[in-house]
């Protein structure tokens, strides 16, 4: 692998890490999605990154793609988090245990 | 002059009947109200998906049945056409559940158009050749399951289970992104070929293609429900309106299991000697853990759950043969359990309107004698899940333990009777409780007469035919199935 793209490698798969800590560690379903994005971005990275170590465009472009995608998945996802303020219900993902899992 | 991609439109032509009813339906929901609203979007929602199926079927061998379209992005086989057609069946079958469901009455155009858009995202995820084909086909369906999953906007469960779905099935799609991401920088494509003929020919980064197929087949596995991935499933299932309920758990696995199929035989071949163990290991874990937790639940939703779980293992078991006799045991399998699947879910939804209230065992009581032919269906659909003779379940498990057999996996045959023989605790259990007649077993009464029921009937009818034409009369549908899994062996 040339060198130059490890160091974003690195960096990627430190804030896939950080992504995956805050979905399963914080409690406000609005950081939970924010851990989300921060994901598929780390995702976004590490294929713009393999994109210039194997040549071409093709990873840059489905980068792109993934960030439409997050978007939508977001708007979802804010618009569910507003019908339970709406219906004041409590926003903390440890008090979401009606259905006992 | 710029070049413009190949685009087959004949090759979309079943998506975009779906996607034209759906954009229909937006008007719909403008133009109409009440109940008007729901029989028209109803009557066009069963029309989009039949036509779907019928010009799936009548693509079946063009192309020569193996057509590359969309600049290469989609395969559009047999295989994808059958899946194409089973989804299609899925449909219908839950636009008949729905019918009667008090949210109809107010936003029935927008849910079908909702359910239409899924099925799109389920076909073109059924064809995709390219990690990025997959990707959007896979979040255009799962993003539109988690809005029908919070359709019941006044009950906090159907928010709750659409947050929890929300959350981990995006943590599974951003795992299986980073595992494509892997698989790139290992191989320099994202298309399944293009990767399957660098991995063969050793051009390819061994370390990361490794980490590129783990994270892959953990995110496909958050997706399939197989343990331990499988935490969201009885929570989201439980919690979802019923028909959304039965149409997930039929229609997503099904495709699920499809792609699965694909990426692991068409990209992934040469990675055989890992994902092999890695995915029977799975099969055991997911057979024992489903069927035994089923046992213990009284809410027929979740146990339900926990038996889909159960079978995620039996249909694990026919990926991992890696045989044209699995892929095809496979596609078998996902058309039965997709009518049985739904079948069940059926009678939970009218059960469930009639007491307004979770159905659980206690409340199923003696439910056969009120209504015996829906009561019928459910344990008709039970005995067909736990594999009784005549019944297509039967035959379907029968496929997928010869397949494993012939594959040298005779040990996962073994862990799959010794589960069938727990799961028949539980089926049999659903199945006394609706007829059961002792005294003190007076039946829960319903409070109200269940709205759609002759439409809840003909999505059971449907089901029943489905499910006894394919246990007695096989062979037409073992010939399509196979015919359709040819090229998804392993070659050795």
């Amino acid at each position: 692998m040339s060198p130059d793209v490890v160091p974003y490698l690195i960096v990627s798969g430190l804030l896939f890490v950080i992504g995956l800590a805050g979905v399963l560690l914080r409690r406000s379903p609005l950081t939970v999605l924010l851990s989300l994005e921060i994901m598929l971005n780390s995702a976004n990275l590490a294929l713009v990154a393999f994109s210039r170590h194997v040549g071409g465009h093709d990873g840059q472009v489905f980068a792109l793609v993934v960030m439409g995608v997050a978007a939508a998945e977001v708007v979802v996802g804010l618009g569910l988090i507003v019908a339970m303020a709406r219906r004041d219900l409590v926003l903390d993902t440890d008090q979401l245990r009606s259905l006992h899992g | 002059m710029i070049e413009t991609p190949n685009l087959q439109w004949s090759a979309l032509a079943p998506d975009l009947v779906l996607l034209g009813g759906a954009g229909l339906l937006l008007l719909v929901a403008v133009l109409l109200g009440g109940r008007t609203q729901r029989d028209v979007a109803v009557f066009i929602g069963l029309g989009c998906f039949i036509g779907s199926a019928a010009t799936a079927i009548a693509i079946w061998d063009f192309g020569g049945g193996d057509w590359l379209v969309a600049s290469e992005q989609l395969r559009v086989d047999r295989f994808g056409n059958g899946m194409r057609v089973i989804v299609a069946g899925a449909g219908v079958l839950t636009l008949l559940v729905a019918y009667g469901w008090d949210r109809m009455e107010t936003r029935a155009a927008e849910f079908v158009a909702l359910l239409l858009l899924a099925a799109v995202g389920m076909d073109l995820l059924a064809v995709a050749n390219s990690f990025v084909s997959l990707f959007v086909a896979l979040e255009l369906f799962s993003i539109t399951l988690y809005a029908m999953c919070a359709f019941d906007l006044t009950s906090r469960f159907s928010l709750e289970s659409s947050l929890k779905y929300l959350v981990l099935g995006s943590v599974g799609s951003a795992v299986l992104l980073y595992g494509a991401a892997f698989l790139y920088g290992a191989t320099g494509s994202f298309r399944f070929d293009e990767i399957a003929a660098a991995l063969g020919d050793g051009a390819a980064d061994d370390r990361l293609a490794l980490a590129g197929t783990a994270m892959v087949l953990a995110g496909l596995a958050f997706k399939i429900s197989a343990v331990p991935f499988h935490q969201w499933t009885p929570d989201v299932y439980d919690g979802a309106p019923t028909p959304v309920t039965g149409f997930m758990a039929a229609a997503t696995k099904a495709v699920a299991f499809a792609v699965l199929l694909r990426v692991l035989l068409q990209a992934l071949p040469a990675q055989a000697d890992q994902w092999q163990p890695a995915l029977a290991t799975l099969a055991i874990l997911s057979l024992i853990f489903g069927n035994v937790v089923a046992l213990a639940q009284t809410n027929v939703k979740r146990m339900l759950a926990y038996s889909s779980i159960g079978h995620a293992g039996y249909l694990l078991t026919a990926v991992v043969a890696g045989s044209e006799l699995g892929s095809s045991a496979l596609l078998f399998y996902l058309a039965v359990y997709t009518a049985m699947t739904i079948g069940s879910f059926a009678a939970v939804a009218a059960r469930e309107r009639e007491i307004g209230g979770p159905v659980t065992l206690d409340t199923l009581r003696g439910w056969g004698f009120e209504r015996p032919y829906l009561a019928g269906v459910m344990a008709l659909s039970l005995l067909s899940l736990a594999g009784f003779p005549l019944t297509g379940g039967f035959l379907a498990k029968l496929v997928v333990w010869q397949a494993a057999v012939d594959a040298d996996y005779t040990y996962l045959a073994v862990v799959g009777v010794v589960a069938t023989a727990i799961s028949l605790g539980y089926y049999l259990r659903i199945g006394f409780a609706l007829f059961d007649r002792r005294d003190g077993a007076e039946p829960t009464p319903s409070v109200r007469r269940a709205s759609g029921y002759p439409m809840v009937l003909a999505a059971g009818a449907l089901s029943v035919v489905v499910i006894l034409w394919l246990g007695l009369y096989p062979t037409d549908a073992i010939d399509w199935a196979r015919d359709a899994a040819r090229p998804f062996a392993l070659g050795r």
